[in-house]
């Protein structure tokens, strides 16, 4: 028991140093990326200096996204497969992508009130992100109030694969109200509308960001380990 | 001369602070759970039950 | 099929039963319901908005709110007696097991909703006759959607802590579309409007039913079996 338990937490012991090299890495890839977008990009005519903090906010976006997906995959594949890593996968993610959306959901009426003029407007995609955090705190709440790891595992991930399906009629329903957000400008059928030294920004900016994505899961994918260590270690004594 | 550019670099500044101050700190925030929850598992190798001291179980962080 | 829809009228008549023969949970959210529009009609400012402009957002929320408090209600009774053990352990499918729960919750939630539209319109003075029909398909639309996604959340709920946070936390981002879509639909009745007007929303209230209902169906065994 001692022996298996050991290992399992120097495992996670290792993970965790990797998670944290990663994030390191990403936060110094954040740090040229500054340097990229207030130096080397221009400034937008129109919108001003302001229109940078699209640089932030739509990777931050974008990692948001891909976070909240891949908890409604795994949430599916667990009911299917039980298999614990898949959980402490589905809860990772769902932690790191709150945090993303903390700094979408920062950044974007920052960005929004020089720009449109308010700081919140009740648009399709805002509303759409909004109900996103709301939904993944409570199923951050529910995690934390069950005790049982097996029964907390199959309940969020009913939340996660119900999550998943809400998302389209979230968006079909405050979409049917005018909407206000700008349309995608890099991911439409047609040619990307940016100019080069605009793309380029913002593509090594969504890289980092999900450089940053990788490292941050692996962290707290890590601590889930070392969180079972623990407890076990707390049973067997 | 194009139209007139708006000043609005304050709002730019906020924003460049505000996000890598909200990942730096959950990062870092992270970081000190791990570091935690190393510390109590290398207790118990010494076959005593360590407690924290207030005596409160983990709620929220961690699950 | 048909035993599976005898078995589930079985477990929401046992519900029925048992909620009838009390009384007091159906009443409390009776009242609370009825509280909620009485507090609504001061909330709002007489000489800025007519209370007929407000009316359909103050019927949902009042709806919304209710039908949370009888959800809240519907386990925690089965854990306080234990029922839902004994329930599992009787050799029930699950699909009906769910079938029964929801529709015992959408007669209670649905008994709540009736009574509280006519104080409705007696405290907010909207002439209902017209649109009274439609009312009553919308109201049934919407309520089938959120009760189902209710019904599993609520048998989750009172297996944690603070049982009685979790559930509108994990509900309400469930419930905004159906809201959403019958606010539209019931301002679009009580004006007039012709159905055409109407038609999209139905059929997203219809389709959020078929899914969610289908989906909750197929998880609930996820939820109940250890």
């Amino acid at each position: 028991m001692t022996g298996s338990g050991s290992a399992a937490s120097s495992a996670a012991r290792a993970l965790a140093r990797r998670g944290l090299r990663i994030s390191l890495a990403a936060l110094l890839g954040l740090a040229g990326v500054y340097v990229l977008a207030l130096r080397f990009t221009p400034v937008e005519l129109r919108q001003g200096p302001a229109q940078k903090i699209f640089y932030l906010h739509v990777p931050a976006a974008w990692s948001a996204l891909i976070a909240f997906s891949l908890v409604g995959v795994t949430s599916a594949l667990y009911l299917w497969l039980h298999d614990p890593r898949l959980d402490r996968f589905a809860a990772s993610s769902a932690e790191v992508g709150v945090a993303f959306s903390a700094v979408m959901l920062t950044t974007g009426p920052i960005w929004a009130k020089p720009i449109w003029g308010t700081w919140w407007t009740w648009d399709a995609r805002l509303t759409l992100t909004l109900f996103l955090f709301f939904l993944f705190i409570g199923y951050l709440a529910l995690r934390a109030s069950v005790h049982d790891p097996e029964e907390r595992a199959r309940f969020s991930a009913v939340v996660g694969i119900l999550g998943m399906l809400l998302v389209p009629f979230i968006h079909l329903s405050v979409y049917l109200f005018r909407t206000l957000h700008p349309q995608p400008v890099v991911l439409k059928p047609s040619a990307p509308s940016l100019p080069p030294e605009m793309l380029r920004t913002l593509l090594l900016s969504t890289a980092v960001f999900t450089l940053l994505y990788v490292g941050l899961v692996t962290l707290r994918y890590a601590l889930a380990l070392a969180e079972e260590a623990r407890d076990e270690a707390a049973d067997a004594a | 001369m194009p139209p007139e550019t708006p000043h609005n670099v304050g709002y730019l500044v906020a924003a460049y602070v505000v996000a890598p101050v909200i990942l730096a700190g959950y990062l870092t925030a992270l970081w000190g759970r791990v570091r935690r929850a190393e510390g109590r598992t290398e207790g118990r190798k010494d076959g005593r039950t360590e407690r924290r001291k207030d005596g409160r179980v983990d709620g929220l962080e961690g699950r | 099929m048909a035993e599976s829809l005898r078995l589930a009228l079985a477990v929401a008549g046992k519900d029925i039963r048992a909620e009838l023969r009390s009384r007091t949970a159906l009443l409390s959210a009776v009242v609370f319901a009825a509280l909620v529009l009485v507090v609504f009609n001061f909330a709002r400012d007489p000489t800025a908005l007519a209370a007929t402009d407000l009316a359909p957002s103050v019927l949902w929320v009042t709806f919304a709110l209710a039908a949370m408090v009888a959800l809240n209600r519907a386990f925690t009774i089965e854990r306080e007696h234990g029922a839902l053990d004994g329930l599992l352990l009787a050799p029930l499918p699950r699909g009906a097991l769910f079938a029964g729960k929801l529709l015992a919750n959408l007669a209670f939630v649905g008994t709540v909703e009736a009574v509280t539209l006519p104080l409705f319109v007696l405290f907010f003075n909207v002439d209902l006759w017209r649109a009274l029909p439609g009312l009553i398909g919308v109201t049934a639309l919407a309520t089938i959607g959120f009760v189902s996604v209710g019904t599993i959340f609520s048998a989750m709920a009172v297996r944690t802590r603070f049982a009685e946070l979790m559930l509108p936390v994990l509900l309400l981002p469930f419930m905004v579309p159906p809201l959403i879509g019958a606010v539209q639909v019931t301002s679009r009745l009580l004006a007039g409007r012709p159905l055409s007007e109407m038609l999209g929303w139905l059929r997203l209230l219809a389709l959020y039913d078929v899914v969610f209902v289908t989906l909750c169906t197929m998880t609930f065994s996820a939820v109940v079996d250890e």
